[in-house]
C-alpha cells in the first residue's frame, strides 16, 4: 500500500530526569501524539489509597478529609504490573494480590505533631509513600497537625487504578506536547529600523526568543526559538512599527516535543512506555472483540 | 469505611465492547463502549489515510455516556469490516515502531542528566530501568 511512511513515526529523547521526559516525537500525526498523551494521563495504572477504616481520630480534621489527603499521596508503584484490579481479582472481596494495607498510628504527647507520609506504614516494601525511603524532610508530605492528647489511628488500602477513574491515579502531573516553531527574521526589513526600534522589538516578546546584539553590527538574532509560545506579541509589535513582514512564525505540526513530568508513583520513561504497551493492548483487545463479533 | 473515589468505571474487560451496525458490507457503524477521543481520534486518522476508504467520522454523542461512534463508509472494493481492522493494526504498527524507537533512544547515556547522582526506592540507579 502507499501509505506506508506515517507508520514509523520517529523518537528522539531529549533528556531524561529523575521526574521528568522531554522527547520528540515526529513523522506522525496530530491524533497519534493526542493519543499517547491521553493515554499517559489517564490510563496508566498506579496504586492509591482507595479505602480507609479509621479507629481513631479525634484531630481537627474529619475523617473524610483525612481520607481524601491520604488520597492523594504517590504511591511507589514500580511495581503495579504484579498486581490486579480489585474488580478482576478471583479473591472475593480483597486479598495481597489486588490490594496493599497500610497503618496509621500516630498520637501527639507533645505540644504538636506534623503527621506525614512516614507515618504510613505499608505492608509491602514496594509501594510505599513517594519520598518516604529519601529520609529528606523536604520530600515528605504533611497530612494533619496534631496537638497534645490528640490522635489518629486508621487502617488504609491501597488499590490499582488509573487516571479516568480518579485523578490521583494518574503517574502523569505534566504531560503535554508543544509544536516546533519556525521563526524566520526579515533582516531586510530588520536593516530598516533603528537601533532603539530594534531593542523595543526584541523586548516586545515575553519569553525572551530573541537577541539584540549591540556589539555585533546592531544585529537581532533568534536566541532560542523552543521558548516561543505563539503570543504573537512579535507579530503585533511589528505591525505597531509598520513592518508587518519583520518575522514570521509557524507551527510545524508534524514534530511534537513532548514533556512529561511524573509524581513520582513511576519513572518517566515508565510512563511513556507503559502508555505505548496500553494503547497495544487495548488495540488487540478491540481487534479480537471485532473478531468474535463477526463469528 | 470513608470511600475516596466516588465514581466507579465499567471494568476494561466488559464482555460487548465493539457494537456493530450494518446493512450493507461497506458501510458500518461500530459502536465502542468505554473509549474515547484516544482511540476515535487516532482511528479516524489511520481510516483516512487508507485509499480504500470513503468516509470515515467519530462522534461521542453524549459526555455522559461511555459509548464513542465510528462510522466507515469504503469505495466498495473492501468491507468497512476490514478497514477498521486494517486501521487498527495501523495504529499497532505506529505503535510498536515509537516503543523500538524508546528503546534504541535510551541506550544513549547523553540523554541522562541527573542519574548518577540519585537512586530510587528500589535501590536501581535512575539509567538501569530499560
Amino acid at each position: 500500500m502507499s501509505h506506508t511512511l506515517y507508520r514509523h513515526p520517529n523518537l528522539e529523547i531529549l533528556e531524561i530526569k529523575n521526574d521528568s521526559i522531554t522527547f520528540i516525537l515526529s513523522n506522525t500525526d496530530i491524533s497519534v501524539a493526542n493519543a499517547l498523551r491521553r493515554v499517559m494521563i489517564a490510563e496508566v495504572p498506579t496504586m492509591c489509597i482507595d479505602l480507609v477504616e479509621f479507629e481513631a481520630n479525634n484531630s481537627v480534621l474529619v475523617d473524610e478529609f483525612i481520607a481524601h489527603r491520604l488520597g492523594l499521596i504517590p504511591l511507589t508503584s514500580h511495581k503495579v504490573d504484579q498486581f490486579n484490579y480489585t474488580r478482576d481479582c478471583s479473591c472475593a472481596e480483597r486479598c495481597d494480590n489486588c490490594s496493599v494495607e497500610f497503618k496509621l498510628n500516630a498520637r501527639c504527647n507533645d505540644h504538636s505533631y506534623s503527621v506525614t507520609s512516614l507515618d504510613l506504614l505499608s505492608q509491602n516494601d514496594h509501594v510505599i509513600p513517594v519520598g518516604s525511603s529519601d529520609g529528606r524532610p523536604d520530600t515528605v508530605i504533611p497530612i494533619v497537625k496534631l496537638h497534645r492528647g490528640q490522635e489518629v489511628k486508621l487502617r488504609a488500602i491501597a488499590k490499582k487504578g488509573v487516571g479516568k477513574e480518579h485523578a490521583k491515579w494518574s503517574p502523569a502531573c505534566v504531560a503535554t506536547y508543544q509544536f516546533q516553531p519556525k521563526i524566520v527574521i526579515n533582516q531586510n526589513r530588520m536593516d530598516e529600523l533603528t537601533d532603539r526600534q530594534k531593542e523595543e522589538w526584541v523586548q516586545s516578546c515575553p519569553a525572551n526568543v530573541y537577541q539584540f546584539n549591540a556589539h555585533q553590527r546592531q544585529q537581532v538574532t533568534i536566541e532560542d526559538q523552543m521558548r516561543c509560545m505563539f503570543c504573537m506579541e512579535c507579530k503585533k509589535k511589528a505591525d505597531s512599527l509598520g513592518k508587518p513582514d519583520l518575522v514570521s512564525i509557524e507551527q510545524k505540526t508534524d514534530k511534537f516535543i513532548f514533556n512529561v513530568e511524573t509524581n513520582g508513583s513511576l519513572k518517566p520513561e515508565e510512563v511513556v512506555l507503559s502508555a505505548i504497551q496500553i494503547i497495544k493492548r487495548k488495540l488487540t483487545d478491540i481487534q479480537t472483540q471485532l473478531q468474535d463479533t463477526v463469528n | 469505611m470513608a470511600d475516596t473515589a466516588p465514581t466507579k468505571i465499567e471494568s476494561p474487560n466488559v464482555i460487548n465492547k465493539v457494537e456493530v451496525i450494518s446493512d450493507r458490507p461497506d458501510c458500518a457503524t461500530f459502536i465502542f463502549v468505554d473509549e474515547d477521543h484516544t482511540l476515535g481520534n487516532a482511528l479516524h486518522y489511520v481510516l483516512m489515510k487508507n485509499p480504500k476508504v470513503d468516509f470515515s467520522g467519530y462522534s461521542i454523542p453524549h459526555p455522559s455516556d461511555n459509548k464513542m461512534n465510528l462510522r466507515i463508509q469504503t469505495k466498495g472494493n473492501t468491507t468497512a469490516q476490514d478497514a477498521i481492522m486494517n486501521g487498527l493494526s495501523d495504529i499497532k504498527d505506529i505503535s510498536q515502531s515509537v516503543d523500538e524507537r524508546i528503546g534504541e533512544e535510551s541506550n544513549q547515556s547523553h540523554i541522562y542528566s541527573d542519574a548518577q547522582l540519585c537512586h530510587r526506592h528500589d535501590g536501581h540507579p535512575t539509567n538501569r530501568l530499560f
